[in-house]
């Protein structure tokens, strides 16, 4: 399915942000989603609702992390 | 005589907030940090690069209160997502909020400023906004219930110092809440003028992370920020246009 991840069109194999989650943070080797967090559609979804929130066809997701910062 | 500094109940030890961004090297950050004392650290909100996997100042720094900022927002509206992403990403309700109305001056907008303020207070949020340094727009910012105001000293990443000591000193007069001076230090004497004035604390990065030895002026910024709060706390004697001789006047030799 093709959607929108951090302004980029991709294609995803992942029904939901979890299913997502789960297939970057294997990509970055990442022990905990902490410092990250996931915005659909300009809106937060929680870390506790990322395993029932389903992504769609055009979804806008953004995934975010913590960095350094002034 | 006890000097407590607190920001929405939680006692703080350090008066210097230190930015994260711009240093050579994640090592050179660590050390800088431990060297300056601080127990606050700001970090910002970013997407995550698709192709790099980037480094993590959150581990590195993880002994530390972060404090995630709103850097690069334009409208309350992306403020306020960025401040939801934080508070989620990093388990805290303390937001640095910036909502910037031009690129070139990083000059806040304040009508958006006052406007996410409001919005993020009522959302639970602890509110740090960075904004200009007027007297009215810091009361505006009190009275919608920031837990801090955090004027500019000049212009984020100009080193020019504090521009308006008049204003810094008006604010932190008559301000309900801290007053933590953010953006502009140059070197450590700007941090010791604007404890001088009376402010609460300094937040500070470029001035530490673009020097030639971070990790050394992170040391002579510890000592300003409590060498100004001193001074302001003992304070100063009043500036005189003639001299007034410190020896005594009597029993001069020769006379």
């Amino acid at each position: 399915m093709r959607i929108y991840l951090n302004g980029r069109e991709t294609e995803i194999d992942c029904l939901t942000i979890q299913d997502l989650w789960s297939w970057e943070q294997a990509e970055r080797e990442l022990e905990s989603s902490r410092g990250f967090a996931i915005a659909r559609n300009g809106a937060l979804v929680p870390k506790r609702e990322w395993s029932t929130t389903s992504i769609n066809t055009n979804d806008k997701i953004e995934i975010v992390r913590a960095m350094s910062g002034g | 005589m006890k000097d407590e500094f607190v920001i929405a109940g939680v006692t703080l030890n350090s008066r210097l907030f230190l930015g994260t961004a711009g240093y050579p090297s994640q090592t050179i950050l660590r050390d800088a940090v431990q060297v300056s004392g601080c127990e606050v650290v700001t970090v910002s909100i970013r997407r995550i690069s698709l192709e790099g996997h980037g480094t993590d100042t959150v581990d590195l720094l993880s002994k530390y209160r972060l404090l995630p900022n709103t850097a690069g927002c334009e409208t309350a509206r992306d403020a306020i997502l960025t401040a939801e992403l934080a508070r989620e990403a990093l388990e805290t309700n303390w937001i640095k909020l910036e909502v910037i109305g031009d690129r070139e001056t990083l000059y806040p907008d304040t009508s958006e400023l006052l406007q996410a303020t409001r919005k993020l207070v009522d959302m639970g949020f602890v509110v740090l906004p960075y904004c200009n340094d007027d007297p009215v727009l810091c009361m505006r910012l009190a009275d919608a219930g920031a837990a801090a105001v955090m004027p500019m000293g000049s212009m984020i990443g100009s080193g020019l110092g504090v521009a308006n000591p008049a204003n810094i000193e008006h604010i932190c007069k008559r301000s309900p809440v801290p007053v933590i001076v953010d953006a502009g230090i140059g070197t450590a004497s700007d941090a010791v003028i604007a404890m001088e004035l009376g402010a609460s604390a300094v937040l500070l990065n470029t001035a530490v992370a673009k020097s030639d030895d971070p990790v050394l002026m992170a040391g002579a910024m510890k000592h300003a920020v409590q060498s100004g709060r001193l001074a302001y706390r003992a304070g100063r004697i009043p500036r005189r246009g003639r001299a007034e001789p410190s020896s005594p006047q009597m029993g001069l030799v020769g006379s």
